[in-house]
């Protein structure tokens, strides 16, 4: 009785709750909606009614009169975007614990300064800097490479900034005991302070991951080849083809899965990292 | 290494460089890449804003600071700054409405709350491709049904994506344009915002979800036993204690607008005649479609100017949040 009454009171709330989660949902169930439609159905008469008569799912996996997604171009779109964003979050990884190492463990002259450099550099966007930098790739031979989509963000100051917080917290005591074992600093970072900057580590991954793949203007810039394109570039150029357009839908379902999925598993991470790793718990 | 070039060694460098040299050991893979790709493009940018390109771009003429001053002060650069403005205030303002609403609302002890805190965050996971196409369903304008939806609640149809309304008619002066925003409305540059804004509500209410957990359970009680109403929690408690996050959240968004490109790029490429021209994509349409490289750069670096001074705001707002812990 007492449960009932309870979950009676608790009602309207729940009702807000869901009619607020619908509306903010509604794009993403249209869109599905539509990738589900025959092509005929955007070039006679559109708009389509909502749900079509007739689900196509070969537009998801084939095997209807047309490709579907999983056959066509988004494999390898999908590919693209995986190896950019992984080398970037790696060599993100790498670059920034290295450098938050000499700015926590090292003494060195010049060392507050340099610091500054480094935070400096979160105050350059890409976006202001793509002409040169365009220019450099192009130099470079790197256009339409793996090389030319990765290299501007393989170093970052928000991530050496996030990881030396974090170094910050472990005891200057490890290193001298480390040292009297006759651990190098490079076999210290590597042995000791990653193990111990699990956390932090990971907020920087996951930062890193999300941010490279939904980069849109650089992949834009750099990429010309249809076989060099990242997911974001291809569903973009899937969608302005009317004559192909619920298979991209049903493309751009495919593409936004595997980011919600990363971002339900690890938002308490993302938003740390958007908050400066500042937010505790 | 031998023994004797070791002591060599020894003798040439002090303690201070031999420091600094194995310092520069893990720091080097930064300091080349930031060289690169961060420190030299500033100096570069400033270089080509320098020059102009002849007619049949076969050749770079040197005009010094006139290109400085011609493309700052042209009608053109105000125009894409306004438009700038606007879409910041159309897609940040809304957003802390909503993700205030949406953050309290799942900030309610409720069973099963979480899966409402995930799904109002989740739109975060969007890009701004995803995004765009998402809203496509709704703006394309033969494909979308946000008229058919108007239609149903007996409104007239709309020029989505396709109408520039204030941005593209005559007006006597700045302040004649701004009073257009009224009654003749950008409606391809709310379209772009309409789509935006629904990417940014994730941002909103996952940063202020994260501000309200730190809002201590011991001042709503205190303002129960004071014989507070819901309406008063929010007024005198919630949003005072809230204030700090929805004005960090702000900032990122205001910095994010101003970073803004694939929307434009996908639904509107700046038109329809310049009514969404904002300041990164005049950048990217100067330099990269019209190849007016020098002008581009001098936009660039202005855009950077500005980026500079919000930056500066959020690294202090994220500095007081840090001191405050």
């Amino acid at each position: 009785m007492i449960a009932a009454r309870q979950v009676l009171r608790r009602l309207p709330a729940y009702a807000v709750l869901i009619a607020c989660a619908a509306l903010l949902l509604f794009p993403l169930f249209v869109t599905f909606a539509y990738s589900l439609h025959p092509v005929v159905d955007f070039v006679e008469n559109p708009p389509p009614s909502l749900w079509p008569d007739d689900p196509q799912w070969g537009n998801y996996f084939g095997g209807g009169a047309s490709s579907g997604a999983i056959e066509g171009n988004f494999p390898r779109y999908l590919l693209n975007s995986f190896v950019m964003a992984g080398v970037i979050t790696l060599g993100q990884l790498v670059t920034s614990s290295m450098a938050a190492y000499a700015f926590t463990f090292l003494r060195f002259p010049g060392r507050d300064y340099l610091f500054l450099v480094f935070l400096a550099t979160m105050m350059v966007p890409l976006e202001v800097a793509i002409i040169p930098n365009f220019q450099t790739i192009q130099w470079l031979g790197w256009t339409d490479t793996y090389q030319g989509l990765v290299a501007p963000f393989l170093a970052t100051g928000f991530g050496t900034f996030l990881l030396r917080q974090y170094f910050r917290t472990i005891p200057t005591e490890l290193r001298d005991a480390a040292e009297m074992d006759g651990y190098g600093h490079f076999r210290f970072l590597w042995r000791v302070v990653v193990p111990l900057s699990g956390g932090a580590l990971a907020t920087l991954a996951v930062f890193a991951f999300i941010q490279a793949w939904n980069q849109y203007l650089w992949p834009l810039l750099v990429t010309n080849d249809p076989d060099m394109r990242t997911v974001q570039i291809g569903i973009a150029s899937e969608t302005a083809q009317i004559d192909k357009i619920s298979v991209a839908f049903a493309g751009t379902i495919i593409s936004f899965l595997p980011m919600l999925l990363l971002v339900v598993a690890f938002q308490r991470y993302l938003v740390r990292g958007l908050l400066g790793g500042a937010v505790k718990g | 290494m031998s023994a004797p070039t070791r002591a060599a060694r020894r003798l040439l460098l002090s303690k201070p460089v031999r420091q600094l040299l194995e310092a520069l050991l893990f720091l080097a893979p930064s300091i080349v890449l930031f060289g690169t790709f961060v420190f030299y493009p500033l100096g570069k940018s400033v270089y080509l804003g320098f020059f102009i390109d002849n007619p049949f771009h076969t050749r770079q003429i040197y005009v010094g600071f006139d290109q400085y001053r011609d493309v700052l002060t042209s009608t053109e650069f105000a125009a894409s700054l306004i438009v700038t403005v606007t879409f910041t205030l159309y897609t940040v303002a809304p957003a802390v409405v909503i993700g205030t609403l949406l953050a309290v609302l799942a900030n309610q002890r409720l069973p099963g709350i979480s899966i409402f805190r995930t799904i109002f965050s989740s739109t975060l996971a969007a890009s701004v491709a995803i995004t765009s196409v998402l809203w496509l369903v709704f703006l394309h304008p033969e494909i979308g049904i946000a008229n058919e939806m108007l239609n149903a609640l007996g409104l007239p149809d709309v020029g989505w994506l396709k109408d520039g309304g204030w941005a593209v008619a005559e007006h006597d002066s700045a302040w004649a344009m701004v009073g257009a925003w009224f009654y003749d409305p950008n409606w391809a540059l709310l379209s772009v915002s309409m789509a935006t804004l629904w990417m940014n509500t994730g941002l909103f209410t996952a940063i202020l979800l994260a501000g309200l957990q730190t809002i201590p359970d011991e001042l709503y009680e205190s303002a129960r036993m004071d014989g507070a109403g819901r309406w008063d929690e929010f007024r005198h408690v919630t949003l005072p204690m809230l204030s700090p996050s929805i004005f960090f959240a702000s900032v990122v968004g205001v910095i994010f607008a101003f970073q803004a490109f694939g929307q434009f790029n996908i639904l509107t490429q700046g038109g329809p005649v310049d009514s969404t021209n904002v300041v990164l994509y005049s950048i990217y349409e100067e330099a990269f479609q019209n190849f007016r490289v020098g002008a581009a750069s001098v936009q660039a670096l202005a855009l950077f100017a500005i980026m500079l001074g919000l930056t500066l705001v959020q690294f202090r707002l994220l500095e007081r949040r840090v001191f405050y812990r």
